[in-house]
């Protein structure tokens, strides 16, 4: 089987750490993804964990430690690769920009956000109905930067 | 292969050593497996290895056949041993933390609807902190 190369999306990342949701840690354990990430999810992580959970600063650090042994760590993408995005949320811009640029297929769990993301990445949705992945392969990707 | 203040031990007496042990060092040889902690070898009573083939980058053979040099291991067996065993502790033990984060969260009542809810504020903020306001 061919690997998939995925950019794993902070919600995903939460509820495989907080263990909310099968799904996402299905794609934690699952040999055949090669997962990545970015240092802007890192940040999304730790604001959460800490500032708004309130776990302590050593338990944000096994977290945070976890994915970084999990996932290779990307970039955070500047303002000006991704002018051009679309996209409601703009706080997705750096993720669907970090995808984009590494030609990563995006795995999120945010109806809203895949309907935007699709526009310019490959993007799998983790549902929780039949406990499968749901994946929409876009055509040819827009150019997301100036 | 013992000198200096170095004793044998096997079975419990060995077990508690490797616990406690630091620089630990394994080196095979036949039936038996002989660990070195600091100053003490360990022969505990394992079962006997299997063989299996490893295929490394030229530049990590190079790293391993220094440490080989500079006495850190003794074979590139030992090394890949130990790293394995290394790697291995160090899952068990990020699994481990990951357990007590999901019974923190699970004790306070933490749902993916609340995920979702930090999630939206995290946006805003953490978006305005790494570009600034639009």
């Amino acid at each position: 089987m061919e690997m998939i190369r995925a950019f794993i999306d902070t919600s995903v990342i939460l509820n495989k750490i907080l263990k909310l949701s099968k799904e996402a840690e299905k794609v934690f354990s699952d040999p055949d993804i090669n997962k990545y990430t970015n240092e802007y999810v890192l940040k999304e992580l730790y604001h959460i964990l800490k500032k708004q959970f309130k776990f302590s600063e050593i338990q944000v650090s096994y977290a945070l430690d976890y994915v970084r042994d999990e996932c290779t760590i990307l970039p955070t993408p500047e303002k000006n690769e991704f002018t051009k995005v679309k996209i409601h949320d703009k706080a997705d811009k750096p993720i669907v920009c970090s995808a984009f640029k590494h030609d990563l297929v995006l795995y999120i769990d945010d109806e809203k956000t895949y309907q935007d993301a699709k526009k310019y990445v490959q993007v799998v949705r983790i549902k929780k109905d039949n406990g499968s992945r749901v994946c929409e392969v876009t055509g040819s990707p827009l150019a997301i930067g100036q | 292969m013992l000198g200096g203040d170095q004793e044998v031990c096997v079975g419990k007496e060995a077990k508690r050593r490797r616990v406690i042990g630091q620089k630990i060092r394994y080196i095979a040889l036949k039936e038996k497996y002989y660990i070195f902690c600091n100053s003490y070898v360990i022969i505990s009573d394992t079962m006997s290895n299997a063989s299996i083939t490893v295929r490394l980058a030229p530049h990590d053979i190079k790293i391993i056949d220094k440490k080989i040099e500079e006495g850190i291991f003794t074979s590139r067996s030992d090394v890949i041993r130990y790293s394995i065993r290394h790697t291995l502790s160090e899952i068990d033990s990020n699994e481990r933390n990951l357990d007590i984060l999901a019974e923190i969260a699970k004790e306070r009542n933490i749902t993916k609807k609340d995920v979702r809810k930090a999630l939206k504020k995290a946006h805003i903020e953490v978006y305005q902190e790494v570009y600034g306001d639009d």
